[in-house]
């Protein structure tokens, strides 16, 4: 039950800050506190989430600076529209991040046991696999590169053969994980998900993400909206 | 009764090359058949074929079913697989959910289920990793998590693809240890000397795609080219 209503709420706050009520301002500044008090409550490593964060923010960058020069070669740079669709692109990112992390395996797990369609089921539980087997596959690839290629002479090479290193690897797993589910699975599962207790920093974000929600919709019932 | 029967059997990789040419063997119910030859010999391709994940042509019989594309599903139920790279094997992202797999068949409510896969996991050792994902366990801790995994369905034949691969000797003891206990039919592909003298009761020696011998443990061991194959 817990994890429905953590489901639940992840929804309204990623909404939010897509279609913020007001100037958005507020439920930016919420939504970031949120995202942050969550982050702080769950021990995730600042390090860790800023590691993260690199990606999606050399994606911004390049994106907002695109946005920008086109913007300057039609005359018409809209300055306030690339903030706000910036800050909208990395909000959403580590609500989906973060949120995950709160959700946990369990959360995943329900979820999963929750959808009526057994190939559907079985291909977010493989897509599962695949991601937290992916690191440690990557790895290897990059130690058997390392170990077969003369570094200082060969450098462009790497990146070649790493590409075609880990789709054949990727594709030779994806094969061996079907011969599993062809020789184990014979009907539709259960999955069992042990029950969560409710602790204080659940009920602290939950209250936050509904004043986020009560805030917004007391702004639209009200006829304010973004200009 | 005759676990396993297989007549004719004859494969051909899609390049051209042969793989099996015209296997026939027997496997009696109760009997763990250790499966020897050299690399390329065929032992993994034969497998396979009782698992129905290759199709070759011949006859193939499994617990007195005759293997057809309406039975395969009928057999797969009473055949357990161990795969040589068991890190593959694992569909769910904890081993306690991967072990309930096995009872996904049965009406029992999800709490029983969840205990007697706890058992199985307390049996081989391993209920204090129930909510860890397999891929985090070590080589050893792996093949027995498998194990346990296709043992909860309660198979009649064990079909185990290099069950030591990887281990070293101790953990090669227990799990030879756990399969020595249990009463399936067995067959098993292997280089190893240790299995086939500990678990074994006869021996089937594949060459060029074909079973040129089939012995008792006892006179298998003391022929010469049977020697020079196991380590």
């Amino acid at each position: 039950m817990l994890i429905l209503i953590k489901v639940i709420s992840l929804f309204p706050l990623m909404v939010f800050t897509l279609y913020p009520s007001g100037s958005g301002l507020l439920t930016f500044i919420m939504a970031g506190g949120i995202l942050l008090a969550l982050a702080f409550s769950l021990r995730i490593i600042p390090a860790d989430l800023v590691k993260r964060n690199l990606f999606i923010l050399s994606f911004v960058f390049i994106f907002s600076s695109f946005a920008a020069l086109s913007g300057y070669l039609v005359g018409d740079v809209e300055y306030r529209e690339i903030a706000l669709t910036s800050v909208k692109i990395i909000l959403i990112y580590n609500t989906i991040y973060i949120g995950g992390y709160w959700l946990g395996k369990n959360g995943f797990l329900s979820i999963v046991d929750t959808l009526p369609c057994l190939r559907v089921k079985l291909y977010l539980l493989l897509l599962y696999n695949i991601l937290s087997s992916f690191i440690k596959r990557n790895q290897l690839i990059i130690y058997q590169l390392k170990s077969r290629l003369n570094l200082s002479r060969q450098r462009g090479l790497v990146a070649r053969y790493y590409v075609q290193n880990l789709i054949v690897k990727e594709l030779y797993s994806i094969h061996l994980n079907q011969a599993a589910i062809v020789t184990r699975l014979h009907s539709d599962f259960d999955l069992y998900v042990p029950s969560e207790k409710l602790r204080i920093h659940d009920l602290i974000v939950l209250t936050l993400i509904a004043f986020l929600v009560m805030g917004n919709l007391y702004l639209r019932l009200y006829g304010i909206s973004s200009p | 009764m005759n676990a396993l029967a297989i007549k004719g059997l004859e494969y051909q990789y899609p390049d051209g090359r042969y793989g099996l040419r015209g296997v026939d063997f027997t496997v009696e119910e109760g009997n763990r058949v250790a499966l020897i030859g050299s690399n390329g010999s065929g032992k993994t391709t034969l497998l396979l074929h009782v698992i129905g994940l290759l199709d070759g042509d011949g006859y193939i019989e499994v617990m007195g079913i005759e293997r057809t594309r309406k039975t395969i599903r009928e057999i797969r139920k009473r055949v357990g697989f161990l795969f040589s790279q068991v890190e593959y094997q694992f569909i769910m992202p904890d081993l306690l959910n991967d072990i309930i797999l096995g009872f996904s068949e049965t009406s029992l409510p999800r709490e029983l289920k969840k205990d007697k896969a706890m058992q199985w996991l307390e049996n081989l050792n391993l209920s204090q990793y129930s909510d860890r994902s397999p891929l985090d366990l070590s080589s050893g801790e792996m093949k027995r998590a498998a194990l346990a995994a296709i043992l909860s369905r309660d198979p009649d034949i064990l079909l185990l693809d290099e069950p030591l691969n990887n281990l070293d000797k101790q953990n090669s003891m227990i799990l030879i240890e756990i399969l020595r206990s249990l009463k399936n039919t067995m067959i098993f592909a292997t280089h190893r000397r240790l299995l086939v003298e500990e678990l074994s009761t006869h021996i089937a020696l594949m060459e060029g795609g074909r079973i040129t011998g089939f012995y008792r443990k006892e006179d298998g061991l003391k022929l010469s080219r049977e020697k020079d194959l196991l380590f």
